[in-house]
C-alpha cells in the first residue's frame, strides 16, 4: 500500500482532476445565478401570464434552475457527464478529487475527502445554527411584551417558520454531517466513505438548499409554521414554493448522505471490526441514517405534491376540491415524528463516547443500547398520528397511538439505563464535553416526563398547540440533541482540528447555555399550564411575567451560544496543538495521528476487542494493533496501559 | 484577561449583528411607512348612547392599492396593482371612551361571502349601519346583468351577494374579549369588477357607523370578504399585512 | 487541587480486597438511595401539590382530568426520574475526579452490564407504561360517552373569526325544565348554559383552525369540510376564553374570544330576549 503521508506531498500532473480544476463555490454561484436569472426570464415571458399560478411558477422554475445550476457549477454532475461521454477518472483524478496539494482551497471545492467533508458541514452547521437563532432572537424580542410591533404578524409568522425549518435542517445534519463524516469511517477503520463523490454530492447539495429557504422572506414570506399544514400552506404566497424546493433538496442531500453511511459501515469496516466490536456511535449512524431513509422521502413526497398543488391547481390538499389537509398532516408526520429520531439517535450516539470514555468505564449494557436504538427507531414509525390526536381524524385511533407511543417510553428509558449505568461508580472526569453530558441528562429527562403528558389524550386535548409543546421539543431537541451533539464536539474538537479547545472559556459558555436553556423553557413550560397559544404575534397579558422571564432567558441561552463558538473559533485558530489522544480514548479514530492523514491511517489496523475496555484485564483494554506490529500488540498513541 | 476580552468582543459583535438583522426584519414589517390616522375630539355628544368625546375616522376600500384616492393621496404606498386596500391608512388612533363615527367610502366590487355570518351587522351602535349609494352598484344576487345594489338608510344585514368588503374588527388579546364589530360593506361598480376606480367619478358607497371605543388597548381588523387568491381566495392580499387588515389603538 | 486526588481513588481500594469494593458498593448504593429518596418525595410533592397550581381553574370534568393526568402523571414518573438524575447527581458528587484538568490514574470500575439492574428496570419500566396506558384509556373511554340529548352547537372558523350556531332545538335543562330555541341563535361568544351536556360540531370556511375552549380542557381542529365533534359538560360559572390552537395565518394571534356559562334562568331570559343583547348584561340579574 503506498503511504499515505507520501499521497499530500505528491505533485500531480497540471490536468490532474481536469473539469474540477476550474470549479468552486464561485462557479457553482455564478452558474447558480446564471441558471435561475434565465429561467426566471423564461417564466417570466411564458408562465407568468396565468392568473392563478403565475408567480408560484415562475418562482418554481427560478428555485430549480438555482439549485441545478449551482451544482453543474460546482461540480455534481461532472462524473455522471464523464462517464456518459466514456472517459473514467484516473488515480490522479481521484488524488486531485479528493483535495491533494490544494491547501485551504480544497474546503470551497467538490471535495471527495470525508474530513474535508465532515469539516465543510461542520461550518455549514454553525451558519445554519446563528441564522435560525437570530430568527429566534426575534421571535423572543416581539414576545418580550404583550402587544408589541416590533414584527407585523406577517413577518413573525414568516419569522417563526423559518426559525423552525433552519433548525430542523440544522439539527439533522449536526451530527450526520460532520461526525458521521469526519470521524465514523476512521472509527471503523475506512480510507474514506464508500462513495466518496455521493459524499461531496450531498453536502454541495444541501448547500445549495440554503438559499431558497432564506429567499422566502422576500416573496412575501412563509405564513404557515415548519408543518405547514394545508391548506393554509396551499393558501400561501410563492413563499411556500422555495420553501418547498428547499425540502425537496435536502432531502436529495440526506437519502444520499444515508445510504452512503450504511453501505460504509457495511463494507469499509477494518478487519476485526465486528458488529459486536463497533463503537456505538458508528450504530447510531447507521439507525439514524437508515431511519432517516425511511422517513426523508415522505417529505419529498409530500412537498413534490404541494407544489403541484401550488403551481398546477391539482387538489390533493384542498378540501373545496375534493383533498384533504389530513392528507398533509399524516404524510408530515410520518416523516416528522421519525425525524425527531433521526435527529436524536446519533447523538445519543456521539454521548455514549463522551460518557465511556471521561467516566473510565465501558458503557453500560452495549447490547440493550443497540436494541434500544433500533426499538426506537422501529416503534417511531408507528407514532406519528400522536401529533393529529386533536385534529378529528381518526378518533378511533387515540387508543392505539396513545399505546404506541407510550412504548416508546421503554426503549427510550434504556438509554437512561445506559448513561447512569456507565456513571456508576466511574472515575468521572469531568471536562466540558462531560459538562454537556450532564446537562443532557437532566434535560432529556424532562423532554420525556413532559412527552408522556402529551401521549396521554385527555391531557394532550388541553397542551396541544400550546406553549408546552413548544417546550416540550425544545427540551428534546436543543437540550436533548443538540446539547448532546455539543458535548460530541467539545469531544472531537482535538481530532477535528488539531487543536485543544480553549476549556475555561468554554465553561463560561456552558454555564450560560445551561442557566439560560432553563430559563427559557421551564417559563415556556409555565406558559402552556397557564394555557397560552404557540405561534402567536401577541398573546394576553396575563401571561406577560413569564415571557419577560423566557426572553431574558433565551438571550441569556444566545450569549451562551455566541462565547461557545468564540471558544471554537480562537481555540481553531490559535490553540494549543492537541496530541492525538488527549482522553486517551480506546476508539480508532484517536489512534491515528492528528492532524489526520489522508486515507486515515498510515498502518492498517487490526481489531481485537471492542473499544470499551476501561478498567479491564490487560487483553481487553486493546481495541486495536497496527500494521506489522499486529502482532506484539503496539498501540500508537495510547498513554494508559 | 485576552479570553475575556475576546470572548466580550464576541458578544458584542455578535449582538450588533443581531439587533442590525433584527432592524431590517422589523422594517420591512410594513412594507411602506404608513402614518397613522389619529382622530382628535371634535366635540361631546350622546351619539353612543351616553355622553362621550365624538371622533370622526374617515377610510376607503379601494380596488387599486397602487393607485391615488380623491384628494391625490396614494392609496397603499408602493401598492400592489392587482390587489384592493384600505385608505389612506390601515392604522387608526382614538381616544379611550370616546364616540368614533366611522365613514367608510366602499369603492370596490365583490363577489360572494364565504360566510354569511359577516353580512350582519355586530357591534355599532344600534347594531346597524348607514348607507347611501352613489352611481349605478349591481350585485351578485341575480344572474347576468345582475341585481341593483341601492341603498339609503340604515341597514342591519346585507345579503352574502352584495357584499365588497367587510370591515371585522375585534381585541387584541386581554383587551376587552367582548367587543366584537363587524361592519359588512356592500359592493360598489359592477360585481364583476367593471366600472370602478378610486375616486368619486365612479360608483360607491357611503357606509357610516358609531361605535363605543373602550378603554385603552389595540384592535385588530381585517377584511372578512375573500377578495384574495387561492384557498378560500384568503391567499395574496388577505395574507399580506396592511392592505386588508391593520389595527385601531385606543390611547 | 491534586490532594482532592486521595478522596475518590475508590478503585485503588477496590484492588485491595473484595471486601472493601463490597463495603464501598454499598456505600455508594446508600449515597444514591438516599438523592433518590429526596428527589422522589420533592418530585411526588410537585406533582400533588404544584402541578393543579399551575393549571387554571376548569369549567368541565374533562379539563379536570387533564390536571389530574398531569398529577398522577408526575407522581409515577418521579421515582424514575429522580432515579436518573439521583446516579448522575452522586457521580457528579461523589466519584469524580477533582483534578478535573488532570487525566484520571485509575480507570473506573468495569461494569459491561448487570443482568439484575437491567431486567428490574425492564419490568418497571414497562409496567408503568401499562398503567399509563390504562390510565389513559379508562379516561378517555370515559370521556366518550355521549349524552342523548345535549345541547347541540355549530362552532364554525374563519379566517379569523369564531362564530356560534344555536340551531333551533330543544334543550333539556337542570330538573327536566325545557327550553324551545325556536329560531337558530347565532352569536360572536360562546354562551352556554350550566350543567347542560354540550355537543361542539366544529367545520371550518378556509384553513383548518383549532378550537379550544381552554377551560373546558377539550380541543378539535376545525376542518374545512368536514365536521369534527366534542363534548363537555360545562359545571361552572364564569367566563373563559376560546381560542384557536392551529396555526391559520395572518392573525391567528387574535382569533380567540369569550365564552360565558352562565345559569339556567340567565340563558333563558337571554333566549327569550332574542338572543341579541350581550349576555354579560343579563348576569347580574340573572345572578340576583
Ligand atoms: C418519551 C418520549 C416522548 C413522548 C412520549 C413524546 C410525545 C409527544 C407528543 C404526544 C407530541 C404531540 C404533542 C402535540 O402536538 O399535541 C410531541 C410533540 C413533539 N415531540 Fe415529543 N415525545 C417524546 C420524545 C421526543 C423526542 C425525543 C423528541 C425529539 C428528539 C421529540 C420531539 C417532538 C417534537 C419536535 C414535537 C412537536 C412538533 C410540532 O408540533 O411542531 N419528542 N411529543
Ligand atoms: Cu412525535
Ligand atoms: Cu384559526
Amino acid at each position: 500500500m503506498m503511504s499515505t503521508a507520501l499521497l499530500e506531498d505528491t505533485v500531480l500532473s497540471p490536468t490532474a482532476g481536469r473539469l474540477y480544476r476550474r470549479q468552486n463555490a464561485l462557479t457553482g454561484l455564478l452558474f447558480g445565478v446564471g441558471l435561475a436569472v434565465l429561467g426566471w426570464f423564461i417564466a417570466l415571458n411564458t408562465v407568468q401570464s396565468n392568473e392563478n399560478f403565475g408567480s408560484d411558477m415562475t418562482v418554481a422554475v427560478t428555485m430549480t434552475c438555482w439549485v441545478i445550476g449551482f451544482n453543474i457549477g460546482i461540480g455534481t454532475f461532472n462524473a455522471v457527464f464523464a462517464w456518459v461521454l466514456g472517459h473514467d477518472q484516473s488515480r490522479e483524478d481521484e488524488l486531485y478529487g479528493a483535495g491533494v496539494s490544494q491547501g485551504r482551497s480544497r474546503y470551497f471545492k467538490y471535495c471527495t475527502d470525508h474530513k474535508v467533508v465532515g469539516t465543510q458541514y461542520l461550518i455549514l452547521v454553525f451558519v445554519l445554527f446563528f441564522v435560525g437563532g437570530t430568527l429566534a432572537m426575534m421571535i423572543r424580542t416581539q414576545l418580550l411584551t404583550p402587544n408589541s410591533s416590533f414584527l407585523s404578524p406577517q413577518t413573525y409568522n414568516a419569522v417563526v417558520s423559518i426559525h423552525g425549518m433552519c433548525m430542523i435542517i440544522a439539527t439533522i445534519i449536526m451530527v450526520s454531517g460532520p461526525f458521521a463524516n469526519f470521524i465514523m469511517p476512521i472509527m471503523i477503520g475506512a480510507k474514506d466513505m464508500a462513495f466518496p463523490r455521493l459524499n461531496a454530492m450531498s453536502f454541495w447539495v444541501v448547500v445549495s438548499a440554503v438559499p431558497p429557504l432564506l429567499a422566502t422572506f422576500f416573496v412575501g414570506g412563509v405564513n404557515a409554521g415548519w408543518t405547514t399544514y394545508a391548506p393554509l400552506s396551499v393558501q400561501d404566497g410563492p413563499a411556500m414554493i422555495c420553501f418547498a424546493i428547499t425540502i425537496i433538496t435536502f432531502v436529495v442531500s440526506v437519502t444520499v448522505a444515508g445510504i452512503n453511511t450504511l453501505i460504509t459501515v457495511l463494507t469499509m469496516r477494518a478487519k476485526g471490526m465486528t458488529f459486536s466490536r463497533m463503537p456505538i456511535f458508528v450504530w447510531a449512524s447507521v439507525i439514524g441514517g437508515g431511519l432517516g431513509l425511511y422517513a426523508m422521502p415522505a417529505f419529498l413526497l409530500a412537498m413534490t405534491l404541494m407544489v403541484a398543488d401550488k403551481a398546477t391547481g391539482t387538489s390533493f390538499f384542498v378540501a373545496d376540491q375534493g383533498g384533504s389537509g389530513w392528507l398533509w398532516e399524516n404524510v408530515f408526520w410520518i416523516m416528522g415524528h421519525p425525524e425527531v429520531y433521526v435527529i436524536l439517535i446519533p447523538p445519543v450516539g456521539a454521548l455514549m463516547e463522551v460518557l465511556s470514555t471521561f467516566s473510565r468505564k465501558p458503557v453500560f449494557a452495549y447490547k440493550m443500547i443497540i436494541g434500544a436504538m433500533t426499538g426506537v427507531a422501529g416503534l417511531s414509525i408507528m407514532v406519528w398520528a400522536h401529533h393529529m390526536f386533536t385534529t378529528g381524524w381518526a378518533p378511533d385511533l387515540a387508543g392505539p397511538f396513545m399505546l404506541t407511543t407510550e412504548l416508546i417510553s421503554i426503549p427510550t428509558g434504556i438509554i437512561f439505563l445506559a448513561a447512569i449505568g456507565t456513571l456508576w461508580r466511574g472515575s468521572n472526569w469531568v471536562r466540558l464535553p462531560m459538562y454537556f453530558g450532564f446537562l443532557f441528562i437532566w434535560n432529556f429527562i424532562v423532554g420525556g416526563v413532559t412527552g408522556i403528558y402529551l401521549s396521554d389524550v385527555p391531557a394532550d386535548n388541553y397542551f396541544h398547540g400550546n406553549m408546552f409543546v413548544t417546550a416540550h421539543f425544545h427540551y428534546t431537541l436543543l437540550g436533548g440533541a443538540m446539547i448532546a451533539a455539543t458535548a460530541g464536539l467539545c469531544y472531537w474538537f482535538p481530532k477535528v482540528t488539531g487543536r485543544m479547545l480553549d476549556e475555561r472559556v468554554g465553561r463560561w459558555a456552558f454555564w450560560l447555555i445551561a442557566i439560560g436553556f432553563q430559563v427559557t423553557y421551564m417559563a415556556q413550560f409555565y406558559e402552556g399550564f397557564k394555557g397560552m397559544p404557540r405561534r402567536v404575534a401577541n398573546y394576553d397579558p396575563v401571561f406577560r411575567p413569564e415571557n419577560l422571564v423566557s426572553s431574558i432567558g433565551a438571550y441569556v441561552l444566545m450569549a451562551g451560544w455566541v462565547v461557545l463558538l468564540y471558544a471554537l473559533v480562537s481555540s481553531w485558530r490559535n490553540g494549543a496543538i492537541a496530541p492525538a489522544n488527549p482522553w486517551s480514548a480506546k476508539s480508532l479514530e484517536w489512534h491515528t495521528e492528528t492532524p489526520v492523514p489522508l486515507e486515515n491511517f498510515l498502518q492498517d489496523p487490526l481489531v481485537i476487542n471492542d473499544p470499551y475496555g476501561y478498567g479491564g484485564v490487560a487483553s481487553e483494554q486493546i481495541h486495536a494493533v497496527f500494521g506489522a506490529h499486529a502482532h506484539h500488540g503496539a498501540n500508537n498513541g495510547d498513554h494508559t496501559s | 484577561m485576552r479570553r475575556l476580552v475576546g470572548a466580550g468582543g464576541a458578544l458584542l459583535l455578535a449582538t450588533v449583528v443581531i439587533a442590525a438583522i433584527g432592524v431590517g426584519f422589523s422594517a420591512q414589517s410594513y412594507s411602506a411607512p404608513i402614518p397613522v390616522l389619529k382622530a382628535t375630539p371634535v366635540g361631546t355628544d350622546g351619539t353612543c348612547g351616553k355622553q362621550a368625546p365624538r371622533v370622526h375616522l374617515a377610510i376607503g376600500a379601494y380596488p387599486d392599492s397602487s393607485g391615488v384616492d380623491d384628494q391625490g393621496n396614494a392609496v397603499h404606498p408602493g401598492g400592489n396593482p392587482d390587489w384592493p386596500a384600505f385608505g389612506p391608512s390601515n392604522e387608526y388612533s382614538v381616544p379611550a371612551g370616546s364616540c368614533v363615527t366611522m365613514t367608510v367610502t366602499q369603492y370596490d366590487s365583490g363577489e360572494l361571502l364565504n360566510n354569511a355570518y359577516f353580512g350582519k351587522v355586530a357591534g355599532t351602535i344600534g347594531n346597524k349601519i348607514h348607507i347611501e349609494s352613489s352611481g349605478t352598484n349591481v350585485s351578485h344576487c341575480a344572474e347576468e346583468p345582475g341585481a341593483p345594489a341601492t341603498f339609503a338608510g340604515d341597514v342591519t344585514e346585507l345579503q352574502p351577494c352584495e357584499i365588497g368588503h367587510t370591515f371585522t374588527m375585534r381585541p387584541l388579546p386581554g383587551v376587552s374579549p367582548g367587543f366584537f364589530l363587524n361592519v359588512p360593506l356592500p359592493v360598489a361598480g359592477n360585481y364583476s369588477g367593471e366600472n370602478v376606480g378610486n375616486t368619486k367619478d365612479f360608483p360607491h358607497q357611503t357606509v357610516t357607523f358609531s361605535f363605543l371605543a373602550g378603554p385603552k388597548g389595540s384592535y385588530s381588523w381585517n377584511c372578512e370578504f375573500p377578495c384574495g387568491h387561492g384557498v378560500a381566495s384568503f391567499g395574496a392580499v388577505m395574507g399580506a399585512y396592511g392592505y386588508m387588515s391593520g389595527y385601531l389603538h385606543v390611547i | 487541587m491534586s490532594s482532592n486526588q486521595l478522596h475518590n481513588d475508590d478503585s485503588i481500594l477496590e484492588d485491595l480486597a473484595p471486601e472493601v469494593d463490597r463495603d464501598l458498593h454499598s456505600k455508594h448504593v446508600r449515597g444514591t438511595a438516599l438523592l433518590w429518596l429526596i428527589m422522589t418525595v420533592g418530585g411526588v410533592l410537585c406533582g400533588i401539590y404544584l402541578t393543579p397550581r399551575l393549571m387554571p381553574h376548569m369549567f368541565a370534568k374533562e379539563g379536570r382530568d387533564a390536571v389530574l393526568t398531569v398529577q398522577v402523571f408526575t407522581v409515577v414518573a418521579a421515582p424514575v426520574a429522580a432515579l436518573v438524575c439521583a446516579v448522575a447527581l452522586y457521580s457528579l458528587l461523589h466519584t469524580r475526579h477533582r483534578a478535573s484538568l488532570e487525566h484520571p490514574p485509575k480507570d473506573g470500575k468495569p461494569l459491561r452490564g448487570n443482568a439484575l439492574a437491567s431486567g428490574a428496570w425492564l419490568i418497571v419500566s414497562t409496567l408503568l407504561v401499562v398503567f399509563l396506558l390504562f390510565w389513559g384509556l379508562t379516561e378517555w373511554s370515559a370521556q366518550q360517552v355521549v349524552h342523548a340529548d345535549s345541547l347541540t352547537v355549530n362552532v364554525v372558523g374563519n379566517q379569523w373569526v369564531w362564530d356560534f350556531e344555536i340551531p333551533a332545538q330543544k334543550v333539556r335543562l337542570e330538573g327536566d325544565k325545557s327550553l324551545i330555541i325556536t329560531k337558530a341563535i347565532s352569536m360572536s361568544q360562546l354562551n352556554l348554559p350550566i350543567d347542560v351536556p354540550v355537543t361542539f360540531n366544529v367545520t371550518s370556511k378556509d384553513v383548518t383552525h383549532g378550537f379550544w375552549p381552554v377551560n373546558l380542557g377539550i380541543q378539535v381542529d376545525a376542518n374545512p369540510r368536514a365536521t369534527t365533534t366534542v363534548h363537555a359538560t360545562p359545571d361552572r360559572l364564569g367566563k373563559f376564553v376560546v381560542r384557536c390552537s392551529q396555526l391559520c395565518g395572518l392573525n391567528h394571534a387574535y382569533m380567540y374570544t369569550e365564552a360565558n356559562i352562565v345559569s339556567d334562568s340567565t340563558f333563558e331570559a337571554w333566549v327569550a330576549g332574542g338572543a341579541t343583547k350581550p349576555i354579560g348584561s343579563l348576569i347580574a340579574k340573572g345572578a340576583a
